[in-house]
């Protein structure tokens, strides 16, 4: 950036005639790759080198904070996680919450944005719709810490609502199932919000003509919904859908905040028991060959999202 | 869109504002709840009924958490500088980075181009938990453990492909005539990217600075396994009353929360237009 402000002070004559060595880099055919290599070098130590060591790792015994020898294992530490119970019963409880949140979050995310959509010009619609962003914003640790506390069995805000309107009192994150519903229902109150602005800002490029002549057709709200709504949103969709899995996939802030995996192993997500397993525990190396197996899971899911957008618009 | 909206009837704009509002208290209820608390006394915060509006003035549990001396946790202050120099330097490093490659990808003929623009976003779709093992190894190796470089390496790592991404797709909705114009006008390329592309893509380069920020300012996991004592962020100062409170104090809690969350709140409404069009725009526009 600072050499923009140095090379404008050439003359554009000078330049012609004798490019200086910048001038020549900067602006010529290799100035692309000049501009990109930074940022590219970056990411290839930050996001690939870990990924391959990862794999490298994964075979050895290899321990962060021990100083013992290296050894390579085979597959040993891929035995151990095929006999791991509950690493293995974290992989379920992650599976279960992909299953229960995420038609939640699309579903919900969808109605939200209706209404998103309805209100869109009126008078405050706009601070009313920064409002509703905001639990997205915050940090999921606070999130947790803060829904634990007005969830209190005892003495939280929760508990006393349902009790002034006559209904029964619950156990929220005290008791195994509960814990597990009540947790995905706080996710959704994070999240939800941000699958609706992605919904809204789908549907508002939606030309409004279409809807125009459906409803001059006496279209009803359901062929609004299924027959131009769901088909136009699909590609929308499918980034909300894949956003959302990655989302749940990393589900350990909140959880962090508020049950740390319990009661028990009721909302042990897998983020949680890695992070248990490499720096609780400081097993490293299983560590890594856990996490692979959790990126393998990431990039499936994600590819199943990608192809059937594709379909669909092949 | 308007259009269609002038037909429908008063009484059911009126229900659809309604609804709107609705989403927003649901939406800020909870955290008005929480800033509540933090004025609240211990015997206060464990009452039931539960006290809706403690005395504002009652500030001791800021002054305790935010004093130099600090609650039974340590102090929050040293935590709370770290945080914002961290956020910040991060934010600036990435966009020193990703201005120009989002620039390089949107207007210079690059081969491969496609293949870079896919390795980018790949590496967006790695859970963080895939790979902070091996890059908890590779700041050991580089003796950057338990510092602040070594955090904000890893943050501009995390931030640096969905920036580069946002700030291409909008430094492509800047009209090549302008530049052409510029050029002719005696600027060299890089004079066109600073004094012509970079002004008109201002609203992507606000985008990912407030994304980024917030990333940096939110984040759990990285800095709970890469920093420890001196170097630990705010997010890990309030984790810790989770697993410290044998006798919960969540007025203290509440007060680290509050100065947690309201800074992102902050930048939520002042970004707030940049917001939505930054995530509806990197949304519609995915490949």
């Amino acid at each position: 950036m600072s050499g923009g402000t140095t090379l404008t002070e050439v003359e554009p004559e000078a330049l012609e005639e004798r490019p200086t060595f910048r001038a020549r880099i900067l602006d010529g055919e290799l100035g692309g790759y000049a501009l990109l290599a930074p940022a590219f070098l970056v990411l290839l130590a930050l996001a690939i080198w870990p990924l391959v060591y990862s794999i490298g790792i994964s075979f050895t015994n290899y321990e962060l904070a021990a100083s013992k020898a290296l050894k390579f294992v085979g597959l040993a530490n891929f035995r151990q996680l095929a006999n791991d119970s509950i690493f293995l019963g974290s992989l379920w409880t992650t599976a279960k919450y992909l299953l229960v949140v995420i038609p939640a979050q699309l579903i919900l995310g969808y109605v939200c944005a209706r209404i998103l959509v309805a209100a869109y010009g009126m008078i405050g619609s706009r601070f009313l719709r920064t409002c509703f962003i905001v639990p997205t914003m915050i940090t999921s640790l606070a999130v947790g810490l803060f829904w634990a506390y007005m969830l209190d069995p005892l003495i939280g805000v929760g508990n006393y609502i349902l009790a002034e309107l006559h209904l029964s009192q619950q156990p929220w994150l005290t008791s195994p199932t509960s814990a597990f519903y009540t947790v995905a229902g706080i996710y959704l109150w994070q999240w939800v919000p941000f699958t609706a602005l992605l919904l809204m800002a789908g549907l508002l490029s939606v030309p409004a003509q279409i809807y125009e002549a459906a409803a001059i057709d006496g279209a009803r709200w359901y062929h609004r919904v299924f027959q131009i709504d769901i088909p136009l949103l699909l590609r929308v969709g499918a980034i909300a859908g894949i956003l959302a899995v990655i989302e749940v996939i990393r589900l350990f802030d909140l959880i962090y905040g508020s049950t740390q995996g319990g009661p028990g192993t009721a909302t042990l997500t897998n983020a949680v028991e890695i992070y248990r397993i490499g720096f609780q525990n400081f097993n490293t190396s299983y560590a890594a060959a856990t996490s692979l197996l959790i990126l393998v899971a990431t990039i499936l899911i994600s590819q199943l999202f990608v192809r059937a957008l594709r379909e669909r618009e092949a | 869109m308007n259009s269609i909206r002038v037909w429908v009837r008063p009484a059911k704009r009126t229900g659809i504002w309604l609804l709107a509002l609705l989403l927003a208290l649901v939406s800020t209820v909870p955290i008005i709840w929480i800033v509540l608390t933090s004025f609240k006394t211990y015997v206060q915060t464990q009452r039931v009924p539960p006290v809706v509006w403690p005395d504002l003035h009652h500030v001791d549990n800021y002054t305790s958490q935010f004093a130099s001396r600090g609650g039974t946790i340590g102090s929050a202050v040293g935590p709370l500088e770290r945080s914002l120099i961290i956020a910040t330097v991060t934010t600036a490093i990435v966009l020193a980075l990703a201005i120009p490659a989002g620039y390089a990808l949107a207007r210079y003929r690059i081969a491969r181009k496609r293949d870079i623009q896919f390795f980018i976003i790949s590496t967006r779709m790695m859970p963080m938990i895939a790979v902070i093992v091996p890059l908890s190894v590779l700041l050991k190796k580089l003796s950057l453990t338990d510092t602040i470089p070594g955090l904000i390496l890893v943050y501009v790592g995390i931030n640096l492909s969905f920036a580069i991404w946002l700030l291409s797709i909008f430094f492509q909705s800047v009209p090549p005539e302008v530049e052409q114009a510029a050029q002719i006008d005696g600027h060299s390329r890089l004079g066109v990217l600073w004094h012509v592309s970079i002004p008109l893509a201002r609203a992507g380069i606000v985008v990912v600075a407030v994304f980024t920020w917030i990333f940096a300012w939110n984040e759990l996991l990285d800095a709970l396994v890469l920093t420890t004592g001196a170097t630990e962020t705010l997010p890990v100062f309030l984790s810790k009353f989770y697993s410290q409170n044998l006798l919960p104090s969540y007025q203290e809690m509440a007060a680290v929360a509050t100065v947690q969350i309201l800074p992102a709140v902050l930048v939520t409404f002042l970004a707030q237009r940049y917001i939505v069009t930054g995530l509806s725009m990197g949304a519609v526009s995915a490949e």
